[in-house]
C-alpha cells in the first residue's frame, strides 16, 4: 500500500510540476471514466424522443417564426416572400410605435405579480393553518383554475358593463357611474384584477404545496430557538420556500407578459390602443391586416423580453447534482 | 446488386407507387364529392337563410351543400391562408365589404363577369347603381349582394311621440333631440366610440357632410380636414347622452343596448332592424322607427357573396348562389327575417314593403348611399382611425391631437 508521503512524491517531481507517471495516470483515470460507445449510443437512442419534441414542439417553430420575421410575408401579396433582414421589425416600430406595447405589456406582466403574490401567499398562508372547512375552501379557491379564460373574460366583460352589468348597480348604489374601460389606469387596473382573480389560485396550489412540504424538523427547531412569527417567517419559511417563489414568480410572469384572451375580451386595446400589448399587436398584424412578418417580427420582440425570465426558469428548475 | 439491394429496390418502387395511388384517391374528386359545395358562412341572419335555401337547391340539383361555420374575424384570415396554401376549400364565401379589396388583392375571388353570363336568371341588372358599385373592385365585379343594409336612423317612435319631437333632418337637430331625450331621463344617442368600430359611425356622419376618409385616389388620409373636425365635433358632442356601455363597447353593445334599454336614436345598417325587432324576444317591438341620416348621403354595408379561386367545385358554387340569389329565391331571405339583397323588384314589391315596415327608408337612401373606399390596407386604416376616435371620446385626447395621430398613421399605411 502506498503511503501518503509516497503517493505525494511519486506525483511531484523535483521542480514541484506534476511527474510523467502522474500524468500517465490520470490520463487512464479519465480514459476509464469516459463512456464507452456502446453507453454513448444507448444514451443517444434513449434521448431521441427528448430530441425529437426539443427539435419539433421548439426548435423548428422558432427557426420559423426568425424567417417569416426576416422575410417580406404578408398574405395580401400574392407570390413568394423576399428577404428583408429587420426590414419587418423597423416596419413594426416606426408604423405601430411597439415601444408602446413593450411597455404596457411589462406593466402589465410587474403589476400581476405585485398583485397575486402577496394575495396568494397570504391565502396559502391561511390555508397551512388549517382553517375550518379546509376542504371546502380548497375546491371554492381552485375553481378559477379549471375556467377558460374566454369564459372569464366575457363573464368579467358582462359584469364590468357600465350599462347592462352588474357594476352599474354596484356603483349607483354610491351614486356614481364608473366607466372602468373608458380611462387607462382603470382600465389596465381592471385588466391587472381579472386576471388576477384568474391566477391568484395557481400562485395558492404551488406555494401552498411548497409549504407542506417544508422540513418540519427545522421549524420546530426554530420554535425551539424561541423565534418569533415574524422571525420565523423571514429566516426560516421565506429562505426554505425561495425556490417555489421563484418558480411560481417567473411562471406567472411569463405567461403574463404572453397574456392575450383577457385582455382581447375586456378592452380590445382600448381606451385607444392604451391597453394594448405586444400579443394583441401580434394578433392585429396577422389576423386584422394579414401582415405575417410584421406579426412575426412583433412575436420574435415579444419573444426576445421572455427570454430572459426563462433562462432564471431553466436555473431554478434544474437538478442540482 | 446484392440480392437483397435487388430485391428491396421493386418493393419500395411499388410501395411507392401505392402510396400515390392512395394519396391520388384521397385527393382526387370522386364523382360524389363534385356534387357538393361547401360554403364559408358567419353568423348572421342573412347565412342562416342560405342555410334555410340550401335543402331545396340539394333537391333541384342533386348538389349537397356543406356549410362551415366561423367567426367574423375568421372568414378572411381563412381564406387568405388557404389562398397562400395554393388551394381553398370552399367553394362560396361570405365577406364583408371591407375585406373584399384584401381578397381580390391577394387572388382569393373569382371575377363575377362570366358568372353574368352563364346564370342569366340571376338578373344582375336588377340593382340600383351604387349596389352593383357596392360588388366592385376597381370596375369589375368581385361578388355578389347578400344583403344590402344603408345606415340609418332608427329611434324609438313612442319617445319620440311623448316628447314630441321629430326625426332629425340636420345634425344639430339630431343633437337637440338628443339632449331633449336626456332631459326626460332617457339616453339620447347610442352611437359606439369603441377602439374597433367607432370610425363606421363617425363616418356616416363625415360622409353626410360631405368629407370623406381618404382622397380621390385613396393615396392619403382626409381626416385633419374642416369637414373631418366639424364630423368628429358633431360626434364627440353625442357622448353624453350615450349609455356608457356603448361608449367602450362595440356595435354589438350598442345594439344589444337600444333593443334593452330607453334609447332614443342610433345609427345603424337597416339589416339590424329584425334582430332587434323581432316580436318573439324584442322588448322595443311597436315602438321603433327609421328615419334617414341627417343632411346628406349615407354609408353603404351589407354582407357580400364571391366565389374563391381554387376552390374544389367553382360550377357547383355558382349554382348554389345563382340559384339562392335569383329573384325567385330572394324573398326567402325576408321571410327568415333577414335583410335582403336590395333588388330594385324586390323593394319595390308591395307584398315585401308590407312586410318590412322600414322598407320605405332602405329605397329612400340606398340609391344615394356611398361606400368606404377598397382598398387592400383598408382594415388596418378603419382600426387606426377607432382606435383614435376611442383616445378622443374616452381618453382626454384632443380632436385636433387624434386625428393628426390617426391621419399620420393612415398615411404611413397607405404610403
Amino acid at each position: 500500500m502506498t503511503s501518503p508521503e509516497t503517493a505525494q512524491a511519486l506525483t511531484v517531481d523535483r521542480q514541484g510540476q506534476p511527474s510523467a507517471e502522474a500524468t500517465r495516470q490520470s490520463g487512464l483515470a479519465r480514459r476509464s471514466a469516459r463512456p464507452t460507445r456502446p453507453i454513448v449510443l444507448r444514451a443517444i437512442w434513449l434521448t431521441v424522443p427528448a430530441w425529437l419534441v426539443v427539435i419539433f414542439g421548439g426548435l423548428i417553430p422558432l427557426l420559423e417564426l426568425v424567417r417569416m420575421a426576416t422575410y417580406s410575408g404578408s398574405l395580401l401579396t400574392p407570390g413568394p416572400a423576399h428577404y428583408v433582414g429587420l426590414g419587418n421589425l423597423r416596419a413594426a416600430f416606426e408604423g405601430q410605435g411597439v415601444l408602446h406595447q413593450i411597455v404596457v405589456t411589462l406593466i402589465v406582466a410587474v403589476a400581476g405579480l405585485l398583485v397575486q403574490f402577496p394575495i396568494g401567499y397570504a391565502i396559502a398562508r391561511v390555508l397551512t393553518w388549517r382553517p375550518r372547512f379546509l376542504r371546502i375552501w380548497q375546491a371554492i379557491l381552485v375553481v378559477p383554475l379549471v375556467l377558460t379564460p374566454v369564459a372569464i373574460g366575457l363573464v368579467w366583460k358582462f359584469v364590468l358593463d357600465p350599462t347592462l352589468g352588474l357594476e352599474r348597480w354596484a356603483f349607483s348604489a354610491f351614486g356614481v357611474q364608473v366607466n372602468l374601460f373608458a380611462s387607462t389606469p382603470l382600465a389596465l387596473a381592471t385588466i391587472v384584477g381579472v386576471d388576477a382573480w384568474l391566477n391568484i389560485p395557481f400562485v395558492i396550489v404551488l406555494l401552498y404545496a411548497g409549504m407542506l412540504a417544508l422540513p418540519q424538523e427545522q421549524l420546530e427547531a426554530s420554535h425551539l430557538d424561541g423565534a418569533s412569527w415574524w422571525q420565523e417567517q423571514r429566516y426560516v419559511q421565506l429562505p426554505l420556500l425561495k425556490p417555489v417563489l421563484l418558480v411560481t414568480a417567473i411562471i406567472r410572469v411569463i405567461n403574463d407578459i404572453m397574456l392575450f384572451d383577457i385582455i382581447y375580451i375586456l378592452t380590445s386595446g382600448g381606451p385607444g390602443t392604451s391597453t394594448e400589448t405586444m400579443s394583441l399587436l401580434s394578433y392585429q398584424e396577422m389576423f386584422q391586416f394579414f401582415q405575417s412578418g410584421q406579426a412575426a417580427a412583433v412575436a420574435l420582440v415579444l419573444a426576445l423580453i421572455a427570454i430572459p425570465t426563462i433562462v432564471m426558469f431553466n436555473r431554478f428548475v434544474r437538478p442540482r447534482i | 446488386l446484392s440480392i437483397r439491394r435487388f430485391l428491396r429496390r421493386p418493393a419500395a418502387v411499388a410501395t411507392a407507387a401505392a402510396i400515390t395511388i392512395g394519396v391520388g384517391t384521397a385527393i382526387a374528386p370522386s364523382a360524389s364529392a363534385s356534387q357538393s359545395i361547401t360554403v364559408l358562412i358567419t353568423s348572421s341572419p342573412s347565412a342562416s337563410a342560405l342555410q334555410s335555401i340550401a335543402p331545396a337547391f340539394t333537391k333541384q340539383t342533386g348538389i349537397h351543400v356543406k356549410f362551415v361555420e366561423v367567426p367574423y374575424q375568421a372568414i378572411t384570415t381563412k381564406l387568405l391562408l388557404a389562398n397562400k396554401s395554393g388551394s381553398i376549400p370552399y367553394d362560396v364565401a361570405q365577406v364583408d365589404s371591407p375585406m373584399m379589396a384584401p381578397l381580390v388583392a391577394a387572388g382569393a375571388l373569382t371575377p363575377m363577369k362570366s358568372f353574368f353570363a352563364k346564370y342569366k336568371e340571376y338578373k344582375s341588372t336588377d340593382f340600383p347603381q351604387k349596389v352593383t358599385q357596392y360588388t366592385e373592385y376597381r370596375g369589375v365585379p368581385y361578388t355578389l349582394p347578400l344583403s344590402t343594409e344603408p345606415y340609418t336612423v332608427f329611434y324609438r317612435k313612442d319617445i319620440y311621440a311623448k316628447l314630441g319631437l321629430k326625426p332629425a333632418t340636420t345634425w344639430a337637430q339630431f343633437a337637440s333631440n338628443a339632449a331633449a331625450c336626456k332631459k326626460a331621463g332617457y339616453y339620447g344617442s347610442d352611437l359606439s366610440y369603441s377602439s374597433t368600430d367607432a370610425v363606421y359611425e363617425w363616418a356616416t356622419i363625415l360622409y353626410s357632410l360631405g368629407g370623406r376618409m381618404l382622397n380621390s385616389d385613396n393615396t392619403k388620409a382626409t381626416i385633419t380636414t374642416p369637414v373631418a373636425m366639424q364630423a368628429t365635433k358633431i360626434y364627440n358632442s353625442l357622448i353624453p347622452y350615450t349609455p356608457s356601455g356603448a361608449i367602450n363597447g362595440g356595435e354589438v353593445d350598442a345594439i344589444s343596448i337600444f333593443g334593452e334599454q330607453n334609447v332614443c336614436t342610433m345609427i345603424e345598417g337597416t339589416g339590424n332592424w329584425e334582430s332587434i325587432y323581432s316580436p318573439k324576444n324584442s322588448k322595443v317591438y311597436g315602438k321603433l322607427a327609421m328615419s334617414p341620416i341627417p343632411q346628406g348621403p349615407t354609408v353603404l354595408f351589407g354582407w357580400l357573396i364571391g366565389l374563391p379561386t381554387k376552390s374544389p367545385n367553382p360550377t357547383g358554387g355558382a349554382e348554389f348562389l345563382a340559384y339562392a340569389l335569383s329573384p325567385a329565391h330572394v324573398s326567402t331571405f325576408v321571410s327568415d327575417g333577414a335583410p335582403p339583397p336590395g333588388r330594385t323588384s324586390l323593394l319595390s314589391s308591395p307584398k315585401i314593403t308590407s312586410e318590412l315596415p322600414y322598407m320605405p327608408v332602405l329605397l329612400k337612401t340606398e340609391s344615394g348611399a356611398l361606400h368606404f373606399p377598397y382598398i387592400p390596407q383598408m382594415p388596418e386604416v378603419l382600426i387606426d382611425i377607432s382606435e383614435q376616435l376611442n383616445s378622443i371620446a374616452t381618453n382626454g385626447e384632443s380632436a385636433q391631437q387624434g386625428l393628426s395621430k390617426a391621419q399620420s398613421q393612415v398615411d404611413s399605411v397607405l404610403g
